[in-house]
């Protein structure tokens, strides 16, 4: 059977559409704009005014040569590598056992856990009392800083605990009538229900790590070594805007166009690979939050 | 009764969170005694025992260094390292956190040994109230002799004055004193091929002179320009571009009105220039610019971009006539012959007002002075051993001797073992970067001004120790500054600098505090009024100017000119 489509249905659909058509424009614009102005020519980009909507004059890859054969950029990469897989492989795994821990009925310090949970969350001691705390640890200039104060968030280990209390009571109870123990309850038996919560919980962890910057620049002052790619790029950014003033307190100097190209080839090479990886993971974002155990 | 429990916990916690951080105030600190009438008693606290090797910590901002990350590589800092047997090491930031960094380690007491200080949001005697610094005033004498014999120099009594307070106490060790003014590195430019082409290159300006120097001049270029943009048939174009706030803090334009941009001297008296009347003449005539659409019809939307660097797509394509430029666009610089876009860039001086006044403003906003700062420098904190703080004295003072400065500022010598440091070798200078015969010095070809490998890759400055302290030899550089480059310096430093507010009185932590919030409270006020008064949109007549003014006054200008004058008698009867 063929369904008939009403006028209001084709209205609907054609403003849908249209809204949706126009709200992709405009979140791939800026990304377009970015990556048209990274290949073009220095000197007409730093004359034009507006979107670049095509390379301006010769495409050019100059600022992506400047970019690459900085080291730090290399050496960004590799950090940031580690501190996503670490954070995200261990700071899930850790969420998925608090978030367990919390939903747990029969658990007697729920509530008390829970309360000191959020009030983390609502609560901040501020930048110079975190600043004493990890000075204390002896993790600043440490890599380890960048690593274990961030692992586990109040918000995510809610978002866990929803995910499991969703779930019916009756997968617990029939896994311990077989006689499965707590661990396996939680990693074999409700963990895999709860799936589409973890991948977005590894998927913010993933991306809040790629992009973050700010830690490491309070607390790896004196170790670049350390220092996550974000940084870097932040660093090459301030410092090609700064290049105008240089080039202006040096008189004499020429206008080096390049560096405004720079900051464009940086854009890029921080944000493509974060841009591959979304597609294949955005499935489970749209079930992720409210799925429930329970089908039908 | 549970709910109220918690909420009042809750409350308490956040109360508490307020504190957070509250350091422990050592209260006053420093060595020495002061003597009355400044000045101080030399400390002794024994000889520089050179044998003992010592680590410095210092803080200082990072910049592009090109061939290396840290400060602690530089090949200056590494001779330094070897000569007085002690390893500077150097805590540098992420570029963009400075201001946040620096304040963070105020906040949280761990000061590195040695301090450069101009991104402190702090006077220095406000870090010495509150006990983070020494004063090194009673060391000088014992540790600093070369500094000290420096600052005793009759012909040093500018830097001395700038460097110590009222009470004898000096708290920097400047960053870099100039031996002599730099040249400027910007001012207004204009498009002289605009006029070269409308006038067939009879270009003949109403006051007779080669360059435009009156409002009548300017009112003639700007026409000239408008009439080329016009029949190009452009679609945005600025015969003049002025920053959004409608005037240049620097002082452009309006020192040919009679006003400078901020606070001046003039007589002996202070004065805060938009309140004063040259300030309403100059409104006067840009509004009537504005009206004929000389000035950017959108200046006052443009909020991001910085003075000198204004709207770009413009001035570098090819569609803006006047503007605030730099060296490096003069003559065909900005020049895209590809293209077709041949320009011909050149500097322009303040237009004089000749109907309100006989001769521009001595008064720049931005010349390199020679003078130091006490904002700009080493500062050494109170928790630094004295050990560690006499052998920093000792490097510091060396590099305030000949030898020093020109290490300072022009890098190693063969002599000094420019072969043994990896980066001069790599760099092609072993032979050192500089060598001097008789009494002429000339640079190693990779670091020739303009044309040298290091100086086009923008890596010279990394050879050279130019942020630690010390004198600033720039005799030599001056002479390799290019003809155009010097002409324009001249025009853009106008008529000299006394009318300027010496910029080396240092204000009390508390008056400063005043200054500064009468700042935001008055400028709000003062930038969205001159634009609304350019525009039109705010009737400009005299008695809306002085209601202007009146209100300018009473938001907080009266009270800041009270300060900045009784400071500045105090700093003249020094």
């Amino acid at each position: 059977m063929i369904e008939k489509v009403g006028p209001s249905r084709v209205i609907f659909n054609i403003l849908n559409y249209g809204f949706m058509i126009f709200f992709s424009f405009i979140c791939i614009v800026p990304i377009w704009h970015v990556v048209m102005a990274s290949v073009s020519d220095p000197r007409l980009l730093m004359s034009h005014a507006g979107i670049v909507w095509k390379p301006l004059g010769d495409i050019t890859a100059e600022g992506y040569r400047l970019v690459l054969q900085n080291k730090s950029i290399w050496m960004g990469y590799g950090n940031t590598l580690i501190y996503v897989i670490w954070n995200a492989v261990v700071g899930s795994l850790l969420t998925v056992i608090a978030g367990y821990l919390v939903s747990r009925k029969d658990f007697r310090l729920k509530n008390p856990l829970m309360i000191f949970i959020l009030f983390t969350m609502m609560f901040s001691g501020g930048l110079i009392p975190s600043y004493q705390v990890i000075r204390a640890l002896g993790l600043i200039n440490n890599r380890w800083v960048m690593m274990i104060p961030g692992l586990l968030n109040a918000f995510y280990i809610t978002m866990m605990k929803s995910g499991f209390e969703q779930l019916s009571d009756s997968y617990e109870e029939s896994a311990k009538l077989d006689g499965a123990g707590p661990m396996t309850i939680m990693f074999r038996i409700l963990a895999p229900l709860v799936k589409a919560n973890i991948v977005v919980i590894v998927m913010f962890i993933a991306v809040m790590q790629w992009n973050a910057w700010y830690p490491a620049s309070i607390y790896l002052p004196a170790a670049r070594d350390y220092w996550p790619l974000q940084l870097f790029l932040r660093e090459m950014l301030i410092q090609n805007d700064t290049a105008a003033v240089v080039m202006g307190s040096d008189a004499a100097a020429a206008a080096d166009f390049t560096s405004n190209l720079v900051k464009y080839c940086a854009v890029v090479v921080a944000t493509a690979p974060i841009l591959c990886i979304y597609p294949f993971i955005q499935k489970y974002f749209v079930t992720g939050v409210t799925l429930g155990g329970v089908k039908g | 009764m549970k709910k109220k429990l918690l909420s009042l916990v809750l409350a308490g916690a956040m109360a508490s969170s307020l504190f957070a951080g509250c350091g422990d105030n050592k209260g006053s600190a420093g060595g020495g005694t002061q003597s009355a009438g400044g000045g101080a008693e030399p400390v002794d606290v024994g000889a520089d025992n050179l044998e003992e090797s010592r680590e410095i910590t210092v803080w200082l901002y990072k910049d592009d260094y090109k061939i290396y990350d840290s400060y602690d590589e530089n090949p200056v800092v590494q001779y330094l390292n070897g000569k007085f047997n002690c390893t500077l090491k150097f805590q540098q930031p992420a570029m963009g956190s400075e201001k946040e960094q620096f304040s963070l380690m105020l906040g949280t007491g761990s000061y590195t040994d040695v301090m450069e200080i101009s991104n402190c949001q702090e006077g220095v005697a406000s870090l010495y109230e509150d006990g983070v610094i020494k004063d090194l005033a009673p060391y000088l004498e014992n540790y600093m002799p070369n500094f000290y014999a420096f600052l005793n120099a009759p012909e040093n009594g500018d830097v001395k004055k700038a460097l110590y307070d009222g009470d004898g106490h000096l708290f920097t060790i400047p960053f870099q004193v100039r031996l002599q003014d730099e040249n400027r590195w910007g001012g207004m430019v204009y498009r002289r091929d605009i006029l070269e082409t409308m006038t067939g290159g009879n270009v003949a300006f109403p006051s007779g002179n080669g360059e435009p120097t009156t409002v009548e001049d300017w009112d003639y270029v700007l026409e000239t320009m408008k009439t080329y943009f016009d029949a190009a048939g452009l679609a945005d174009y600025a015969c003049l571009i002025i920053p959004a706030q409608g005037y240049f803090e620097t002082g452009e334009l309006l020192t040919g009105f009679g006003v400078a941009g901020n606070f001046y001297v003039q007589d002996g008296t202070v004065k805060y220039g938009p309140v004063e009347q040259g300030f309403y003449n100059y409104l006067v005539k840009m509004k009537e610019w504005y009206e004929k659409g000389y000035i950017y019809q959108d200046f006052a939307s443009r909020t991001n971009d910085v003075f000198y660097l204004p709207n770009t797509a413009l001035t570098y394509g090819g569609s803006a006539g006047i503007w605030f430029g730099m060296g490096g666009q003069l003559d065909g610089a900005m020049s895209m012959p590809e293209y077709g876009l041949e320009v011909n860039v050149q500097a322009l001086a303040s237009p004089l007002d000749t109907a309100s006044t006989s001769a521009l403003l001595a008064q720049t906003g931005l010349e390199n002075e020679r003078v130091a700062m006490n904002t700009q420098g080493y500062v050494v904190a109170d928790t630094c051993s004295e050990e560690n703080m006499i052998r920093f004295m000792s490097v510091a003072d060396y590099l305030f001797t000949d030898e020093g400065a020109m290490l300072r500022s022009y890098g190693l010598t063969a002599e000094q073992g420019a072969a043994d440091n990896s980066y001069y070798a790599a760099a092609g200078l072993s032979g050192g970067a500089y060598t001097m015969e008789g009494e002429t010095f000339t640079y190693a070809e990779p670091l020739v001004p303009n044309v040298g490998a290091l100086c086009i890759d923008g890596s010279n400055m990394s050879y050279i120790g130019n942020r630690l302290p010390g004198l600033l030899n720039n005799e030599y550089d001056l002479a390799y500054a290019t003809e155009s480059v010097s002409r324009a310096s001249a025009v853009w430093k106008g008529t000299g600098r006394d009318n300027n507010y010496p910029s080396s009185i240092a204000f009390s932590a508390e008056d400063n505090d005043k200054i500064a919030s009468n700042y935001s409270n008055y400028s709000d006020y003062l930038n969205t009024m001159v634009p609304k008064f350019i525009m039109g949109t705010e009737a400009l007549t005299e008695e809306s100017f002085a209601a202007f003014a009146e209100q300018m006054k009473s938001l907080g200008v009266s009270e800041s000119l009270e300060l900045y004058q009784s400071y500045y008698d105090a700093f003249m009867s020094e």
